[in-house]
């Protein structure tokens, strides 16, 4: 997994956010899968589909090494009131600075308590964590199952 | 306040720990988790050393555990086998009597010092063995984590995709089919250079029949230039010219278009005879064509 990748990710998404664009599209990779199936999991988009350059799929298409590149994952926007429903999206470790917490951190991190750098978690915001396994959790999740990693970004 | 109490952190009125009943002999045979802190405990005499020898005493390499005797077995053998039978208190004198009954009195004591002992040890033992389930089941469920129902029902489908690989690799069969296809687009690439290459030889060849080589032919080629074909000349050069400027005289583009179109019509190189011409005739096929069609002819006519 790349950090790069994530930082990009991130401000497309905020990109799009900021144009009021409904629907966008990002490269089908594991990464994109599981933080926008997290971001859906968490409210803050409104679909998650597989597709290719020409938009979402009509009928399932499998991923093969001929149509790799143009596969893509199209995610839905949410807004409310005119407003994105995500309003920041930033990330916690930079490529440079990898940020480690422990089952313990992770806990504290979770009841909103500030862990070395990282500073609160706000209401309403969302902290994604990356265990040992390569699983990406929210944070509140991986409190839960008592596991510590790295934390990637947070969303509000 | 003395040295003495010093040990009980200078307090004074602290009872010393309870002497162990059942110290000597073990009430019940050791459990799993007592077996395994047993051996876990570096004990004993090495490989090395040799046991040492005394006269009424035997040594272990190991620590021997100790004989396992029951409570019951205990009462039974301390208690009820030394209990006086078949006295004739009648016979007996008061002192007599009364130590037979401090000594009844003093069993009973210690029968019910026994039991009571074997109930607290089995409390004791009760309570480690819940708090060690307790403890057991806590770290259990810290480890266990599932999801609840309407998040099992919502999200099938993404999880579903992170399961496995992201991409499915070819089959054998397609990637034999790719290489296949790969190798054909290679050679045929080459097949077209190769045969580029082989035309521009044979342009080279056509046109190397008006290549000046000698004095004689240079005179011919210079009077005729300049003096019989001036006018094809001065059109040549005119023609150069308007090249390098970039425009063209339509008349001279025209017939360039004729010429090129009539040669990739005939398969010609300069009106002469182009590549596909000069193999056939190599290989004889041009001749065998010949004679079919010639036979062709003879049959229709007859």
């Amino acid at each position: 997994m790349s950090l790069v990748h994530l930082a990009n990710f991130s401000a497309h998404i905020k990109n799009c956010t900021r144009l009021n664009i409904s629907s966008t599209s990002v490269p089908f990779t594991r990464l994109h899968l599981q933080l926008s199936f997290l971001l859906y999991k968490e409210g803050f988009i409104s679909s998650v589909q597989r597709g290719s350059n020409a938009g979402p799929d009509k009928t399932p298409a499998e991923v093969t090494p001929d149509n790799i590149s143009s596969r893509r994952l199209w995610i839905g926007l949410k807004y409310r009131d005119n407003l994105s429903v995500i309003r920041n999206f930033s990330l916690v470790s930079k490529p440079n600075r990898k940020v480690h917490f422990t089952s313990t951190e992770i806990k504290a991190l979770a009841s909103g308590i500030p862990v070395g750098i990282v500073r609160p978690l706000q209401p309403a915001e969302c902290m994604f964590i990356q265990t040992d396994e390569s699983e990406i959790l929210e944070v509140q999740e991986a409190a839960k199952k008592n596991l510590g990693g790295t934390v990637l970004c947070r969303v509000r | 306040m003395g040295n003495r109490t010093l040990k009980y952190g200078g307090k004074s009125g602290i009872l010393p720990k309870p002497r162990a009943i059942f110290k000597s002999n073990p009430i019940k045979p050791m459990t799993e988790q007592e077996k395994a802190h047993h051996a876990s405990i570096e004990q004993g005499y090495a490989d090395s050393v040799p046991l040492p020898v005394k006269k009424g005493f035997s040594f272990h390499r190991k620590v021997e555990p100790k004989k396992v005797v029951t409570v019951e077995e205990r009462i039974r053998k301390t208690i009820d086998e030394r209990t006086p039978k078949n006295v004739d208190t009648t016979q007996l004198k008061d002192e007599e009597i009364w130590k037979l009954k401090v000594g009844d009195i003093r069993r009973e004591h210690l029968r019910t010092a026994y039991l009571k002992e074997y109930e607290r040890l089995k409390k004791i033992d009760e309570l480690e063995a819940k708090r060690a389930a307790e403890a057991k089941q806590a770290e259990q469920s810290k480890q266990e984590y599932e999801e609840t129902e309407a998040t099992k029902l919502t999200l099938p489908t993404i999880e579903s995709y992170l399961q496995g690989p992201i991409m499915r690799q070819r089959t054998p069969t397609e990637q034999a089919l790719l290489e296949h296809k790969r190798a054909f687009n290679r050679k045929s690439r080459e097949l077209e250079v190769k045969e580029s290459r082989a035309e521009q030889l044979l342009g080279l060849y056509h046109q190397a029949s008006s290549f000046v080589t000698t004095e004689a032919q240079l005179e011919k080629a210079i009077t005729e230039a300049f003096e019989i074909r001036l006018n094809k000349f001065n059109l040549s050069a005119m023609s150069v010219k308007d090249r390098l400027n970039g425009s063209k005289d339509s008349n001279v583009t025209l017939s360039e278009n004729e010429d090129a179109i009539l040669d990739a019509a005939h398969g010609q190189i300069n009106r002469k005879p182009g590549l596909n011409v000069v193999r056939d005739t190599i290989d004889g096929e041009l001749e065998k064509l010949k004679r079919q069609a010639e036979i062709a002819i003879h049959n229709n006519q007859y």
